[in-house]
C-alpha cells in the first residue's frame, strides 16, 4: 500500500505544485509523511488514512501515511522523534497507547511522549465499550457489577492485550465498583470481541467500534468517557447509569518533533482543524463506527497531561 | 449458492481474472525453478499486492500457490531437482520416467494429478468452510490450543528424515517465536533491549531468509563448484512414449482421487503442508500398488500419487485460515496478513462480512486449477526446456534483489533485512546438517498461537489443565493428535522416512 500510495501521491504532488502554486508559502514544500505506529487495516490507521486523503486539500501538498507497527506504536514515535523536526514527517499518535507504553517503560522508555512530542491537533478518539456476549443474563452495567460482586470466581473478562488502554479503562472500571475480576489477554481487538462473541467470556472492554457488525452475537452496556459516543450514539456512558465514571478514552492526536517552528506548527495545526471539522471526514469515518471529533493543540496537551494522570495509578496498580 | 456469487463477483473484475491468468503462469515458473518455494515466492510477492484490489491480490497468491505447488513437478521429473519441497516424492518415479525418453507422459500425468487433487480439495473447502464455521465460531482458547497441540504432535511425527533432527528444529523455531513481548503480560522477553525485536520475528523476512537465501547460497555454491549442470532428460524421438493412455490415467484414478483425501485431509490440519502429503500419499499407494516393486523406477502412480496429495491441500489448507484465524500452511499464514492489510477480518465472522470476496478467491481457485492445466500440459517440456536455457548466474541474483525489497517493504524495516539475511544463513546451515528447515518454520508459525491459547485456557480456567478434558472438542483434537502420533511412532515412520532420505 506504501509503494501506490507514494506513488500517486508524488503524482498528485506534482500535479498540486503546478496547478495551485501558492504565491508565497515556503511551507510545506514537500509531501509531508504521517507515520502510524500500528499496522494498516486498524483503528489508528483509518484515522490517519482518512485524514489522508483528504488534507492535501487545504495543506496543498499531498500526505502520506507510512506504517511501522511494533512495540505499541513506540518504534514509530521513536522514528519520528529522531526527524529533522521541519514538518514533514508527523506521527499519528494513537495517544492514550503511547501514555500507557511510556509509563510501562518508566526511565526506558524511547521518547517522552509529552517532552519530545508537540501536539498538532486531536483528530479523534477512540472509546472503550463494555461488550458482553447476546446471551448473557446482563442487560445493563449494573447488572453486571451487581452479579460479579456476589459470584466473582465464575467471571473472567477479555480486553486487546495488557498495557492497552481497553484493559486499564476495564481495571478502572472494576476498581471503582468495588471488583476483582480475573482478566484474560487477546492479542488485538479483533480476538477479544470473537471471545466475546463466541461466549467464551461474560464481558470484555475494547473499542466500542468492535461490536458494529456483530449485533446479533454482542451486546454494549455501556461506553467510558463523560459523553457518550457520537458514532454510537445509542449506549450510555457509565455515569448515565448510576455507576461511577471512567474518564478514559483514547485520543488520536496528530503530533510533531517538539523543536518543529511555530509557524510550521500552525500551518498545519489549521489544515487539520479544517479537514477534521469538514462533513465528508466525519462521514467516512464513520463508516467504520469511528468518531472524528477536532480539539486544537493546546486542548488536546491538557488532555493528554489529564489523561496521563489517571493512567498513572492504574499503571502502578497493574503492574504488580 | 456461494459460489455462483463468487463467479460473478470474480467475472466482474476482470483485473482478478488477468492476475489468476498471470499467477498460473507465474506459479508455474517459479515452481519450476529449483529451491524456490511456492511459499518463498508468494512471499516475495506480498509488496506487488498492495498495488491490488483485495480479490485481486488474494488471487493472485492464492493461485500462485496451488500452480506454484504443480509446477515443482516439472524441475523433479526433467531435471531430478525438486523445484520445491513439495516435489521431492515426485522425483523417485517421475525422473527415471524421463531419463526412459518419457518425461513428457510423465509430465502429463503430473498434470492431470494435480489437477484432480486440487479440484477435490477445493471442493472441500468450497462445500465444507461455511459449515466448519458456524461450529468453529464457539471456540475459545481451550478448543484453540487442543487444535495446536494436535498439529505439533502430527508434524513432529511425520516431518523429516531423523525424528532427533526434525525436534531440534521445531524446539529452535518455538525458542525464536518467543522473542517479543509476551502475549499476556505484555513484558519484553529475550529483546536483550533491541526496540524493533519488542513485536518478535516477522514471518517474511525469516520465511524469505530460511527459504530463498539459504537456497541462493547452495546454488552459488553448486555454480563456484562447477557443479551446476543438471542432466536433462531427453525427449523421446519416439511419439508414442509421449502419449498418456487414457486406460492407465483410468486405472490410476482411485490412487489419485485416495490421495486426494490424504492431501485434503493432511491440509486441514494445521501446520504439515505440500511436502507431508507428498510423502504420506506417495507411502501410503506404494504400500497398496499391486506393482510396488516397480516404484521408484518410473512407476506413473508414483507421480499420480504425491502430485494428487499436494495440490489436494491448497484448498483445504484454507479452511483452519478462514474459520479459525489459524494458518495450515506458510502459504495461508502469508494470505493472512495480506486480509489484514487490506482490512478484512479473518475467522468465523469473514463468510458474513466478505462474503463474496471469499466465495470470488475460491472461484478463482478453480479458474487457476483449469488455467495452470492447460498450461502445464501444453508447455510444461517447453518451461522446463527454457528454465535450463536461462543462465543461473542471472536468474538468482534477480532473485536476490526480489528477496531483499521484499524483506524491507512489508514493515520498510531494515532490521527485518538483516533478520532476513540472518535467516539465510541459519537455513543454509540447518540444510547442510540435515535439520528440515520446514519444522522451523512451522513451529515458529504454530508457537504464537500456541502459547496464547494455553495461557489464556489457564486463566479462563477455574480448575487449571482439566479444561481441555472436559471440553468434548479440545478433548477430541486432543485424542487425534495423540493417536497420529502413537501410530506413526509405531508403524509408519521407518516407511516416511525412507522416502524422505532417498530423496
Amino acid at each position: 500500500m506504501l509503494d501506490r500510495r507514494r506513488l500517486l501521491a508524488s503524482t498528485a504532488a506534482a500535479g498540486a505544485a503546478l496547478l495551485t502554486r501558492p504565491a508565497f508559502a515556503s511551507f510545506p514544500e514537500k509531501p509531508i509523511t504521517l507515520v502510524v505506529g500500528f499496522a494498516a487495516g486498524g483503528g489508528t490507521d483509518t484515522y490517519a488514512r482518512t485524514l489522508a486523503s483528504l488534507i492535501h486539500e487545504s495543506l496543498g501538498v499531498p500526505m502520506v501515511v507510512v506504517n511501522k507497527p511494533g512495540a505499541a506504536g513506540m518504534i514509530a514515535a521513536k522514528f519520528v522523534a529522531d526527524q529533522p523536526a521541519d514538518g514533514h514527517t508527523l506521527y499519528m499518535a494513537s495517544a492514550g497507547s503511547l501514555l500507557v507504553k511510556a509509563l510501562y517503560d518508566g526511565d526506558a522508555a524511547p521518547v517522552a511522549p509529552l517532552e519530545d512530542f508537540r501536539a498538532l491537533g486531536q483528530i479523534g478518539a477512540s472509546i472503550p465499550g463494555l461488550l458482553v456476549p447476546a446471551s448473557s443474563p446482563f442487560e445493563s452495567a449494573p447488572d453486571l457489577v451487581a452479579a460479579a460482586r456476589s459470584d466473582l470466581e465464575a467471571l473472567r473478562w477479555a480486553h486487546p492485550g495488557r498495557g492497552s488502554l481497553f484493559q486499564l479503562t476495564g481495571v478502572a472500571f472494576l476498581q471503582e465498583n468495588g471488583l476483582t475480576v480475573q482478566d484474560v489477554p487477546f492479542k488485538g481487538g479483533g480476538p477479544a470481541r470473537n471471545a466475546v462473541a463466541g461466549d467464551q467470556v461474560a464481558f470484555g472492554f475494547m473499542g466500542i467500534q468492535l461490536k458494529n457488525g456483530f449485533e446479533s452475537q454482542i451486546r454494549a452496556l455501556g461506553v467510558a468517557g463523560a459523553s457518550r459516543d457520537p458514532a454510537n450514539p445509542d449506549v450510555p456512558t457509565f455515569a448515565e447509569q448510576g455507576l461511577p465514571d471512567v474518564p478514559l478514552t483514547n485520543p488520536q492526536v496528530v503530533m510533531a518533533p517538539a523543536d518543529l517552528p511555530d509557524d510550521e506548527a500552525a500551518t498545519i495545526s489549521a489544515a487539520i482543524e479544517a479537514t477534521v471539522t469538514g462533513e465528508t471526514y466525519a462521514r467516512l469515518l464513520g463508516k467504520a463506527g469511528l468518531s472524528g471529533g477536532y480539539e486544537a493543540p493546546s486542548a488536546a496537551t491538557d488532555g493528554l497531561v489529564a489523561l496521563e494522570a489517571e493512567l498513572q495509578p492504574l499503571v502502578q496498580a497493574t503492574r504488580a | 449458492m456461494g459460489i455462483v456469487d463468487g463467479f460473478a463477483f470474480l467475472f466482474a473484475n476482470p483485473t482478478a481474472l488477468a492476475f489468476v491468468v498471470l499467477a498460473a503462469l507465474a506459479g508455474v515458473v517459479i515452481g519450476a525453478l529449483p529451491g524456490l518455494t511456492a511459499a518463498a515466492a508468494i512471499a516475495m510477492l506480498v509488496p506487488i499486492t498492495y498495488f491490488l484490489d483485495p480479490l485481486s491480490a488474494l488471487a493472485f497468491l492464492y493461485v500462485i500457490g496451488k500452480s506454484g505447488r504443480y509446477g515443482g513437478s516439472i524441475a523433479a521429473i526433467l531435471f531430478n531437482t525438486p523445484g520445491t519441497t513439495a516435489s521431492v516424492a515426485t522425483m523417485a518415479d517421475g525422473h527415471p520416467l524421463a531419463k526412459r525418453g518419457e518425461g513428457i507422459k510423465a509430465l502429463r500425468m503430473a498434470t492431470v494429478a494435480s489437477m484432480i487433487g486440487d479440484f477435490v480439495g477445493d471442493a472441500i473447502l468450497i462445500f465444507g468452510a461455511v459449515l466448519i464455521a458456524k461450529q468453529t465460531a464457539r471456540f475459545g482458547p481451550p478448543e484453540y490450543f487442543a487444535v495446536y497441540v494436535m498439529a505439533f504432535l502430527v508434524i513432529g511425527s511425520v516431518v523429516g528424515s531423523s525424528v532427533l533432527k526434525g525436534l531440534t528444529a521445531t524446539l529452535l523455531g518455538i525458542l525464536v517465536a518467543l522473542v517479543g513481548l509476551d502475549p499476556i503480560t505484555g513484558d519484553a522477553r529475550w529483546t536483550f533491549g533491541v526496540l524493533e525485536l519488542e513485536s518478535g520475528f516477522a514471518l517474511v523476512p525469516l520465511l524469505i531468509g530460511v527459504f530463498v537465501i539459504a537456497e541462493l547460497m547452495v546454488q552459488a555454491e553448486r555454480l563456484a563448484l562447477g557443479d551446476g549442470d543438471n542432466t536433462i532428460a531427453a525427449v523421446a524421438p519416439d511419439p508414442k512414449a509421449n502419449r498418456l493412455p487414457l486406460p492407465q490415467v483410468l486405472r490410476l484414478l482411485p490412487t489419485i482421487f485416495r490421495s486426494a483425501g490424504y492431501g485434503a485431509v493432511i491440509g486441514i490440519m494445521p501446520g504439515l503442508g505440500s511436502s507431508v502429503a507428498a510423502f504420506v500419499a506417495y507411502a501410503e499407494e506404494k504400500r497398496r500398488a499391486p506393482d510396488r516393486e516397480a516404484w521408484g523406477t518410473g512407476a506413473l502412480g508414483g507421480i499420480a500419487a504425491p502430485e494428487a496429495a499436494n495440490n489436494a491441500v491448497s484448498g483445504p489448507s484454507m479452511i483452519p485460515l478462514l474459520t479459525l484465524g489459524v494458518p495450515g500452511t506458510t502459504v495461508a499464514a502469508i494470505l493472512m496478513g495480506v486480509f489484514l492489510i487490506h482490512g478484512i477480518p479473518i475467522g468465523p465472522t469473514l463468510f458474513v462480512v466478505a462474503h463474496d470476496l471469499v466465495f470470488g478467491l475460491f472461484a478463482a481457485g478453480l479458474v487457476g486449477i483449469l488455467c495452470y492445466g492447460l498450461i502445464g500440459w501444453h508447455f510444461g517440456p517447453l518451461i522446463g526446456r527454457v528454465m535450463q536455457r536461462v543462465p543461473a548466474r542471472f536468474v538468482y541474483p534477480l532473485i536476490f534483489i526480489t528477496a531483499l525489497v521484499a524483506a524491507y517493504s512489508t514493515r520498510l524495516s531494515l532490521t527485518d533485512v538483516q533478520v532476513m539475511m540472518a535467516a539465510g544463513l541459519l537455513g543454509y546451515a540447518m540444510r547442510r546438517l540435515g535439520f528440515p528447515p520446514a519444522a522451523f518454520i512451522i513451529a515458529f508459525i504454530l508457537t504464537p498461537g500456541a502459547e496464547e491459547a494455553l495461557r489464556q485456557s489457564l486463566l479462563l480456567s477455574a480448575d487449571g489443565g482439566w479444561v481441555f478434558l472436559t471440553r468434548p472438542v479440545a478433548a477430541t483434537a486432543l485424542a487425534i493428535g495423540v493417536a497420529v502420533a502413537v501410530w506413526r511412532l509405531w508403524s509408519a515412520p521407518s516407511r516416511t522416512q525412507r522416502i524422505a532420505t532417498e530423496s
